[in-house]
């Protein structure tokens, strides 16, 4: 479900790759000629009750949907994992799974009373330096506390503000929408939550400081190209990823391009993360959107202080 | 937005009713977006009136051009509304579905003072300038013999999308092979005799002849059609341009021809509404026209065995 949008390429390349077939697409835009250059045979469709109906044909003739993919907007997610579990499939679905923590209650009830199984993409654990990181941590004394700061810019144009993207009510705003497969990471790094302070969130950024039972992390996460430092403006770039470990840059700017289709292959083999594995991530960026910001006060990220940008449409 | 930018020129504003464009982003971040026409139009009336101020402090005053890369029905819309604007419009082939599209937009064009351009990226391939070059210093009386064969394969999404409606595409000969039969009526002159062999919601096949050709062609977006050699290769797309039983050789040199066509518009070359006259007529007459099946001059591949609508509409 949603077959035009940015992420859904790499859903067709893992379908593709694991040997398994789409059937049927349902997206309201239909730009999709991508889906040509994988399953060129899959039925497509603009209107869900349409897909819905070609889906209950198939049942009928038992050629039941075996999963689902999710890669529709964050505030559908919910809807369209449920409708997958009501048609007896199995869900595999785009970070963040939901917007809320109670909603993954809901999931589970859902969960059970079907015969399907909602998976998510938490693709950065399949990620060689996350592994690694992990590794180090795990090897290392049991009460050493890491110190780290994490930075993420990735500069969006005005575009992302007329989209759903920019709708903190169906994005879940900049820490959720950009941020939650970081968020996830840290605490499958780190362990448990013991304190999530946030200092500065806007439209366009959110820094805040984490307190894991294994880290203490100062955060910046902003779309502001303004943010960028200035040797990464200097060059030209839009992107800037920083991950210091106690001082140390951790380098993983590569090894992305295959994840969608490793955490595909671990769902096939019953090895994937479920709606239990999502949980904590989700209440994390859950607190940050809903906290309020104390300002430039304790440990802040340095790039906390940077100066703050209105809003391009003046909201 | 490659052209646009290749070309050191800045979009302001654009407009889509989908909000997946990301891809804005590569070429110019700054750029306005809007999923509202109105709002759109809003902007468009304020930058016009040099009410809209951008933070870096370029352009955003009085709009200069509107490109054009709509679905194809809403093209004469967008071309009107960009020429009130105040703007010159660079529009995407087909420029409208029907002729007398054209005799109307040319009054908006006197009326606004301001030109339509057309991108027909063929007439500046080297390998067609090259054929055009063949056929001018061929001898007055020859005509040329043409097989044209087009095939790129699309799924079951085409016909749910408004490329699958004709009323919205014009069909096969319009939606995929404007663009060669602007080529053809620009290689090898005026159009004496239009005929459709066979038309269908995935092909057509037919017989056109030019001052200086007779040309047989295939189009089609159906994989079945494919000649087994393409469909051994992994290949979905054949195209095949057969001239006196020669191959001429066109299958590369296609990625820089939108930057060529917004390079020669700047300049003052492009092409205009009554360029885009001969292929737009091609395509209509061939839209409405009765196929007459498998008689007299007529494409190999026209007697390949028709296939069902995926839907199972006629």
């Amino acid at each position: 479900m949603g077959a035009a949008g940015y992420i859904a390429p790499r859903h067709l390349k893992a379908i593709k790759e694991t040997g398994n077939n789409l059937i049927a697409a349902v997206d309201p835009f239909d730009s999709v000629g991508i889906m040509d250059s994988y399953f060129p045979d899959c039925s497509f469709f603009k209107e869900f009750e349409l897909f819905d109906r070609h889906l209950s044909k198939l049942k009928a003739e038992g050629k039941g949907t075996d999963y689902l993919s999710v890669c529709s907007p964050d505030y559908m997610h919910d809807a369209h994992i449920r409708y997958g579990l009501k048609i007896g499939a199995n869900v595999i679905s785009e970070k963040p799974l939901v917007l809320n923590p109670w909603n993954l209650d809901a999931l589970e009830k859902a969960e059970g009373e079907s015969e399907g199984r909602v998976f998510t993409i938490l693709q950065m654990r399949y990620h060689q330096t996350i592994l690694d990181l992990k590794k180090l941590v795990d090897e290392g004394p049991a009460d050493k506390v890491y110190n780290m700061d994490l930075t993420y810019i990735t500069s969006r144009g005005n575009w992302f503000y007329t989209s759903w993207k920019g709708d903190v009510h169906r994005s879940g705003g900049i820490a959720t929408n950009i941020g939650i497969h970081f968020y996830d990471m840290l605490h499958w790094i780190f362990g448990e939550v013991k304190k999530n302070v946030v200092h500065v969130k806007t439209h366009d950024r959110v820094a805040g400081f984490i307190e894991f039972e294994r880290a203490r992390v100062r955060y910046f996460l902003s779309i502001n190209a303004d943010t960028l430092p200035e040797e990464i403006l200097a060059k030209g770039q839009r992107i800037f990823r920083s991950f210091n470990l106690e001082g140390k840059e951790i380098e993983f700017t590569d090894g992305f391009t295959d994840l969608h289709t490793e955490s595909y292959r671990r769902i096939l083999e019953g090895d994937g993360f479920g709606i239990k594995e999502a949980r904590k991530s989700i209440q994390i960026v859950y607190d940050i959107r809903n906290s309020v910001p104390i300002g430039l006060t304790g440990d802040y990220h340095p790039f906390a202080s940077k100066k703050i940008a209105s809003h391009p449409f003046g909201w | 937005m490659k052209a646009i930018k290749d070309t050191g020129n800045d979009l302001c504003a654009a407009y889509d009713v989908f909000d997946s464009v990301g891809i804005v982003d590569s070429y110019f971040p700054k750029c306005s977006f809007f999923t509202q026409y109105e709002l759109f139009e809003r902007h468009v009336a304020k930058m016009n009136i040099n009410a809209i101020k951008r933070d870096d402090g370029n352009c955003c005053g009085k709009l200069d051009y509107v490109s054009i890369c709509t679905p194809n029905y809403l093209h004469d819309a967008h071309i009107r509304f960009g020429l009130r604007a105040g703007a010159d419009i660079i529009c995407e082939k087909p420029l409208v579905l029907n002729p007398w599209n054209i005799d109307a937009l040319k009054g908006v064009e006197r009326e606004t003072g301001k030109r339509v351009y057309n991108v027909l990226q063929l007439r500046l391939h080297s390998a067609i300038i090259d054929l055009k070059k063949r056929v001018e210093s061929a001898p007055q009386g020859k005509i040329f013999d043409v097989d044209l064969t087009y095939i790129t394969s699309r799924g079951n999404w085409y016909y749910t999308s408004w490329k699958g409606d004709v009323r919205k595409s014009g069909g096969v000969a319009t939606n995929i092979g404007v663009h060669f039969y602007d080529m053809l009526a620009w290689v090898f002159g005026k159009v004496k005799g239009n005929i459709v062999h066979v038309s269908s919601h995935d092909r057509v096949a037919g017989f056109l002849e030019f001052e200086r050709a007779r040309v047989r062609y295939f189009l089609s977006i159906n994989y079945d059609t494919l000649p087994q050699s393409a469909k051994e290769a992994g290949k979905r797309t054949y195209r095949s341009l057969m001239m006196e039983g020669s191959e001429v050789e066109f299958s590369d040199g296609f990625t820089e021809l939108h930057t060529d066509s917004y390079r020669n518009i700047l300049d003052g070359n492009g092409f205009g509404l009554d360029e885009a006259r001969n292929s737009i007529e091609i395509v209509h007459d061939i839209r409405y026209a009765k196929p007459i099946g498998l008689k007299g001059e007529y494409h190999p591949y026209a007697s390949l065995e028709s296939t069902a609508h995926p839907f199972g509409w006629l």
